[in-house]
């Protein structure tokens, strides 16, 4: 093998490879490879920039990373290191001067990591797992690859801080609940932060990534979407039953839904089915749509929703990580144009050639104008439903949209809210799974509102298909009224949906809305 | 169509296209095609843009990138002209002026699906009147017939029509 690697490379080649190549420790579950990582997992800063007692002491560690651990066999290491800037004396690398120092020295290390603290190492999971989807793992070991990511490390700081207070401030027993945030740019899908766990910096189980949780009343946007994309059907202002109602499940027997509340509402309009959550009324328009439709549009927006087609998915028994809720949501925030949800923008070689871009794409939905509809009844969410305690919460609201979810037996709260300029996702309940007594309005929502009043944010006119045209109804009724008619709310509808009725209002006056 | 065309300058590539278009084949880019752009740029007439116009504020890092990305695009560098409008939409995504422009570059690539978003992108966060609404529906108008779809490209080109809005009359 040796003689075989001489006859092909120098030494220097082989050299090189060995240091890019070396194991030197681990971090977290990542093992550290290669003096490069070395330098910047131990000393924060690049291999270029090290002392000569810093060099020496990886120069030691090779021999047994974990042996002549800096942290865990100080001592050890640092009379390793002695004998490393000895031998580099002997060999005329350094003087008699710069060996008495060095030797009296301490080991160098960068603060942060004594604690265990490895930043934004969650956001690095995310960053490794798509690298890993196009790269081999020995190609991005080796090369010195620069990764050009999407973090923003203000808004991670921020989210960091958001979840531990948050959660601080929600929970009756301390340090009982969990929580993970995606904090993604919606217009490309960047991720800007992406929190796994409460403490800052603690690595191990990652929720962000790998929590797959029951996602409740967070999927009924895409139920509604698929029933506003029919308008000959839907529109935000159809009435619909919130009653008791039996769904017989093959197999299984029947299925009875109940209301968060445990009351059933009678009829009301599409839109306040959705901005109140309520159960009975939205499996209705679920099993209008269909459980394989809406499976079938989680796939396409790239979330695989698993096999079992019960009519449950209406109500979310649907288990997801963060990470793909994000995903789920992505479009919606963006006005109806899709992306992948990433963490890496561009791979650099060590010429400083791009091997590999993630282009800007616009693909726009085909529901685009069903996700105006949608868009504005997830602001009445906030405004008027599950979510309006926002306003409470936050010091200033650009126009936020929102939707709270709540799992059975309280164990899963999630709130997910966009702007223009942003999309959070927040989970938060027990690692354990037992019931935690936490809300999407009580729990996830104050989490999210921490976070987005650190955050900076616009309020900007939204870009929708002009075939979207907004008519005065006399609410609750689904019938057109006019602006200065009592409780007369604007809702958008797309061109020709809008209801032919009309208000008593304009009857009794004599007025036609359209002018003559 | 060829009437619709016609009040164009039409380059012999774009002849070439409709001969195909005519035998049903979906037109397929053999290389870039610079001038399909010009079509889109060129105000009716030569001239001055008509009607009313609407110039918003501008970043100043966008317009630095946007000139240098338009002058690598007359280089005929595109994977360095779309490179740097991408870093421009990363700062402004809804300036209407630097999605059109990604428009006409999609155009000029011969990618004719990310074209027409762009540009329907553009006018949907734009003013929707004046030179630069007419800029998105023609190159809507351009990316559907190259597709193929000459209904929807017709569609399109009616739209341009009602584009300008004249300024209102002062007494």
């Amino acid at each position: 093998m040796a003689v075989s690697l001489e006859l092909r490379f120098s030494k220097a080649e082989i050299l090189e490879a060995w240091l890019n190549e070396v194991y030197l420790g681990q971090d977290g579950r990542r093992a550290i490879h290669g003096f490069g990582r070395a330098a910047e997992y131990y000393f924060g800063q690049p291999v270029e920039a090290l002392d000569p007692g810093q060099i020496a002491l990886l120069v030691g560690m090779v021999r047994g990373a974990s042996w002549y651990h800096p942290l865990r066999n100080p001592e050890r290491a640092r009379e390793r290191r002695d004998l490393v800037l000895a031998m580099f004396h002997e060999t005329g690398l350094i003087d008699q001067g710069t060996l008495r120092r060095q030797q009296a020295a301490g080991l160098g290390l960068r603060p942060s990591l004594r604690s265990g603290a490895s930043q934004y190492g969650a956001f690095m999971d995310l960053v490794g797992r798509q690298l890993r989807a196009d790269y081999r793992d020995a190609d991005l070991r080796g090369t010195g690859l620069r990764v050009f990511t999407t973090l923003s490390p203000s808004a991670q700081r921020r989210a960091e801080t958001a979840l531990a207070d948050g959660l601080s401030g929600v929970e009756r027993e301390p340090d009982s609940l969990q929580g993970a945030i995606v904090l993604v740019e919606p217009g490309d899908g960047e991720v800007r932060a992406l929190v796994g766990d409460r403490v800052r910096g603690r690595r191990g189980f990652n929720r962000a990534l790998d929590a797959r949780r029951p996602v409740g009343s967070v999927i009924k946007p895409l139920v509604y979407l698929l029933a506003l994309s029919r308008p000959d059907r839907f529109t935000l202002v159809t009435p619909v039953e919130d009653k008791a109602l039996t769904v017989e499940i093959p197999g299984s027997g029947p299925w009875q839904p109940v209301n968060y509340d445990g009351v059933s509402h009678g009829t009301v309009p599409l839109l306040e089915a959705l901005a109140q959550s309520y159960n009975q009324a939205s499996v209705r328009v679920g099993m209008d749509v269909g459980v394989d439709a809406l499976f079938d549009l989680m796939r396409r927006l790239g979330v695989e929703p698993g096999r079992e087609a019960h009519p449950a998915a209406f109500l979310g028994a649907v288990s997801l990580t963060p990470l793909q809720v994000a995903q789920l949501y992505q479009p919606i925030a963006a006005e109806g144009y899709s992306a992948p949800i990433r963490a890496v923008r561009e791979v650099v070689d060590r010429d400083g050639e791009t091997i590999a871009r993630y282009p800007l794409q616009l693909k726009p939905l085909p529901q685009r104008e069903a996700l105006a509809l949608l868009d504005f009844a997830l602001r009445r969410v906030v405004t008027h439903g599950t979510g309006r305690s926002l306003a409470s919460l936050l010091a200033h609201d650009p126009g936020v949209r929102g939707k709270t979810g709540t799992t059975n037996d309280q164990r899963d709260a999630w709130f997910v809210g966009y702007t223009a300029d942003w999309l959070g996702v927040v989970w938060t309940g027990r690692d354990d799974n037992r019931p935690a007594g936490v809300g999407g309005a009580s729990t996830a929502l104050p989490v999210w509102a921490g976070l987005f009043d650190e955050l900076p944010t616009r309020a900007v006119r939204p870009g929708w298909p002009d075939s979207v045209e907004w008519f005065w109804v006399d609410w609750p009724h689904a019938r057109l009224a006019a602006e200065h008619c009592e409780g007369a709310v604007a809702v958008p509808f797309i061109a020709g949906s809008q209801p032919e009725a009309l208000s008593d209002c304009l009857e009794r006056r004599g007025i036609w809305p359209f002018g003559r | 169509m060829k009437a619709a065309l016609s009040r164009f300058p039409i380059s012999g590539l774009t002849i070439l296209s409709v001969l195909l278009l005519a035998a049903c084949a979906p037109w397929q880019p053999t290389l870039d095609d610079p001038e399909i752009a010009e079509q889109v740029r060129a105000p009716e007439g030569g001239g001055e843009p008509r009607g009313l116009q609407v110039y918003p504020l501008r970043n100043p890092a966008v317009r630095e990138l946007e000139k240098a990305a338009e002058a690598a695009r007359s280089e005929g560098d595109f994977d360095r002209a779309e490179s740097l409008l991408e870093r421009a939409l990363r700062i402004e995504d809804r300036d209407p002026e630097l999605l059109q422009r990604m428009a006409e570059l999609q155009l000029s690539r011969g990618r004719w699906e990310q074209a027409e978003s762009y540009a329907m992108r553009s006018w949907e966060l734009g003013p929707q009147v004046g030179d630069i609404c007419r800029r998105n529906w023609r190159t809507m108008a351009l990316a559907r017939e190259r597709d193929g779809d000459v209904i929807k490209a017709a569609r399109a080109r009616e739209r341009v029509e009602i584009c300008p809005v004249e300024p209102p009359e002062r007494f």
